[in-house]
């Protein structure tokens, strides 16, 4: 049953040899990566196809008419593809950029905003999908409102309704994160785009944190825009996509202009380029990209599905070994199937700080503390003086991490609050 | 606290390793920070407090309990620590520029060891109650804690150089078969020559061995003939090997030397009663000294024993400009403005 439901049975375990990353020592000790809500590990095979670009065919794609040139244009146009195909959307409506914060940028600087309109976020919005519209509102260009949380920490659709109700028709977008990076909730974002569709406003999901656990397809969620990074789903640094519709991407002006992005230019004007070039200024990161693609058929050939289960397995025991510990108190739902895989916490008495140190010395443990980019939360009225205002540790997992793994992470930190 | 002492352990360890030294610029950023009233931003104190508690984690719990729950207070003993031990080293530098020993200018103090002066070199002397003369067994036993000193004593017994504007004094009280006061009479000679003008030089001699008895009576009678005769003498001597100093025959040769055709004359004048009785009167102002042993050179009113460096001496004078020290204290002054500037001008 299962194992129709999710796909074929992958055993994560030999997935690991793939990693030569998780082979490394520190003080002869092995390591434990659990900072995967910042950075993933990339598998052999990505940095193989970045390699041969280099080795191979390292010229200009689409620029120039040389076999090198065209085996790079067939390369890039290959990622594209199936990275269109992976997310449900069409080859034309993926637009590369330098990662999700440049992806979300593109929309803030682009979008048709009217002044006065309004954008709506959640209250747990990175940095990067809260001071773009920000920024927009000190200019008077936009009005920047906050949809905050209910009683349990998690999205309100209530409180979306009574915002679109409030600003009326003047609500143009609806920029959210699919899922947090602070606590590992996923947003109802189905839901999100249904009402936001309702009262003519367009949404844009920050979905950098969803693309290793949940299925993201644009069509089926009848999504907008998307944003994502390359570097949290196995890809290399530096690259990240704006994914949208072409009637959508019509609406966009241009935000970064020059090389690639017209057809043709005088002294005095331009032609501006087709989608999605005429998005993508100047020469683009083409061993990113095709690393990128490569990572996509990496988790395509392992399904989405199959990873989900594993990191809920994993974040499930690592819930369970935490909650044993009073001292322990986890950001977030007590169930670990509605985080993802992170678990956020605060150990009491200690400082966040201290517990990520000790995790790392001498225990080999490479968690996250701090407020992770989400300061907003941690500075509004109601968590000012709440138990996590300090921070939180964050454990985030991968698909190739283990339950042993977890085991020692819980001993670890058991043993951090016993000092 | 801890960034304190991370700033000189990792100070000292930064000059042999590049990592370390990033670690003694944080710590030192860190430091500069808190001494201006701002806030420390490196987060390297939280980063020593886990890295310590992390390595007893594992085997030693307990240790590693302590350590975390008491880290500030384990901080700020190991800084008291190191703070009162940087004030003492401070005090043993500026003791050794001042008084050209650690430990300071008294006779026990010469005693201690001395970092800036390991083989004490510089402390050394002759020990008067070891060798005295067979002629000085009237000079009774040393009180062992007195300090030298020459009040009440009769200083014009002693061959002097006396220039026409005296603003300072030497008394220097040596021997000139000891290994000291040889080392230090070219430091005297170059101090004298720099200074002639303003300097009085008194020269003590302290006959510890039988035979320099002889050498006391020669300098009377020769500085009674002509002080320039005495000066000569004196250095010649103090130049000429141990083994001659010691011999009868090769101080005559020296004298010889200095002055060929009186020297019968001279050994004539050290039969007299005049001068044995000069000599004996010597020994007994000598005795009010209350020498240690030899060099000891008092400058106006401090005393230094063993050879000192030339600076020492100097510092004394009251012609000296203590171009150092004031250079010194103009440092500590610009550091303490800078840091009021940062304190002031530079806050976050």
């Amino acid at each position: 049953m299962l194992d129709k439901l999710f796909g074929k049975k992958i055993e994560f375990k030999e997935l690991r040899k793939d990693f030569p990353f998780l082979e490394r020592k520190i003080n002869e000790q092995p390591i434990i990566y659990f900072d995967n809500a910042c950075m993933s590990i990339r598998p052999k095979q990505v940095l193989k196809k970045m390699e041969e670009y280099y080795y191979k065919y390292s010229g200009c794609a689409g620029r120039s008419n040389h076999q090198i040139s065209k085996e790079a244009e067939e390369a890039v146009d290959e990622a594209r593809g199936r990275i269109a195909n992976f997310f449900g959307a069409k080859k034309e409506a993926v637009i590369f950029t330098k990662n999700c914060t440049e992806a979300i940028n593109l929309v803030a600087n682009s979008f048709p905003f009217k002044n006065g309109e309004v954008v709506l976020t959640s209250d747990k919005e990175h940095n990067s999908n809260l001071i773009p519209w920000l920024k927009l509102q000190k200019k008077w260009l936009i009005k920047h409102d906050v949809i905050h949380s209910g009683p349990k920490n998690e999205f309100s659709l209530d409180e979306l309704i009574k915002k679109l109700n409030q600003h009326k028709d003047k609500v143009k977008l609806v920029s959210v994160v699919y899922t947090s990076n602070l606590d590992g909730v996923t947003n109802p974002v189905k839901d999100i785009i249904r009402l936001a569709h309702k009262h003519n406003a367009k949404v844009l999901l920050d979905c950098v944190q969803a693309v290793m656990h949940q299925e993201i397809n644009i069509k089926k969620l009848e999504a907008d825009f998307i944003a994502l990074s390359g570097h949290k789903m196995l890809g290399p640094n530096g690259i990240g996509v704006l994914i949208s519709t072409p009637e959508n991407l019509a609406l966009l002006d241009q935000f970064m202009v020059g090389g690639e992005t017209v057809q043709d230019s005088s002294y005095d004007d331009y032609v501006p380029e087709k989608i999605p070039e005429r998005f993508e200024a100047g020469l683009q990161n083409y061993p990113g990209i095709i690393g990128f693609g490569e990572a996509i058929k990496y988790l395509d050939n392992i399904g989405i599905n199959n990873i989900k289960k594993h990191l809920y397995e994993l974040n499930e025991a690592a819930t369970r070994g935490l909650s044993e510990n009073k001292k322990v108190k986890i950001l977030g739902p007590k169930e670990a199937e509605k985080r993802g895989g992170v678990v956020s916490f605060i150990i009491e008495g200690k400082k966040v700080h201290e517990v990520s140190l000790l995790l790392n010395n001498p225990h080999n443990i490479m968690v996250r503390s701090g407020r992770h980019c989400v300061h907003s939360w941690f500075n509004a009225e109601n968590n000012k003086n709440s138990t996590f205002k300090e921070g939180t540790v964050r454990a985030s997992f991968g698909l190739y991490n283990t339950l042993e793994e977890v085991k020692e992470f819980v001993s670890a930190v058991k043993k951090i609050s016993e000092l | 606290m801890i960034c304190f002492l991370a700033l000189i352990v990792f100070g000292i360890l930064g000059i042999f390793s590049a990592s370390h030294r990033k670690l003694a610029q944080e710590a030192f950023d860190c430091v500069f920070r808190k001494m201006t009233l701002r806030k420390c931003h490196t987060g390297l104190d939280l980063r020593l407090k886990s890295s310590i508690t992390g390595k007893f984690m594992e085997n030693h719990p307990r240790s590693a309990q302590i350590i975390y729950h008491r880290f500030e207070f384990l901080s700020w003993t190991f800084t008291l620590l190191l703070l009162l031990s940087m004030v003492w080293s401070g005090y043993s530098g500026y003791n050794y520029y001042v008084y050209g020993n650690c430990n300071g200018p008294s006779v026990d103090d010469q005693q201690g060891l001395c970092l800036f002066d390991p083989t004490g070199a510089h402390s050394q002397i002759t020990k008067a109650d070891q060798a005295l003369s067979c002629s000085a067994e009237d000079i009774e036993e040393q009180i062992s804690g007195t300090e030298p000193t020459i009040k009440g004593v009769d200083l014009s017994l002693f061959p002097t150089y006396n220039p026409k504007e005296v603003k300072d004094q030497l008394v220097y009280v040596g021997c000139y078969t000891c290994p000291n006061t040889r080392k230090v009479n070219a430091v005297i000679n170059e101090l004298a020559t720099k200074n002639k003008d303003t300097l009085k030089l008194v020269f003590v001699h302290l006959p510890l061995h039988k035979e320099d008895e002889l050498i006391s009576l020669i300098e009377n009678c020769l500085y009674q003939e002509n002080p320039n005769e005495f000066w000569q003498f004196h250095n010649a001597l103090m130049q000429a090997p141990v083994d001659e100093v010691k011999n009868k025959e090769k101080v005559l040769n020296v004298l010889k030397g200095s002055k060929t055709e009186e020297a019968q004359k001279i050994m004539t004048c050290t039969e007299s009663e005049e001068i044995k009785s000069l000599f004996g009167k010597q020994l007994y102002e000598i005795q009010k000294m209350n020498l240690e042993g030899t060099p000891t050179i008092f400058v106006n009113d401090q005393v230094f024993i063993g050879p000192k460096q030339l600076r020492v001496y100097e510092r004394q004078l009251s012609t000296n400009i203590d171009w150092f020290g004031y250079g010194l204290v103009g440092l500590v002054a610009l550091i303490i403005l800078i840091m009021v500037y940062y304190a002031i001008f530079k806050r976050d």
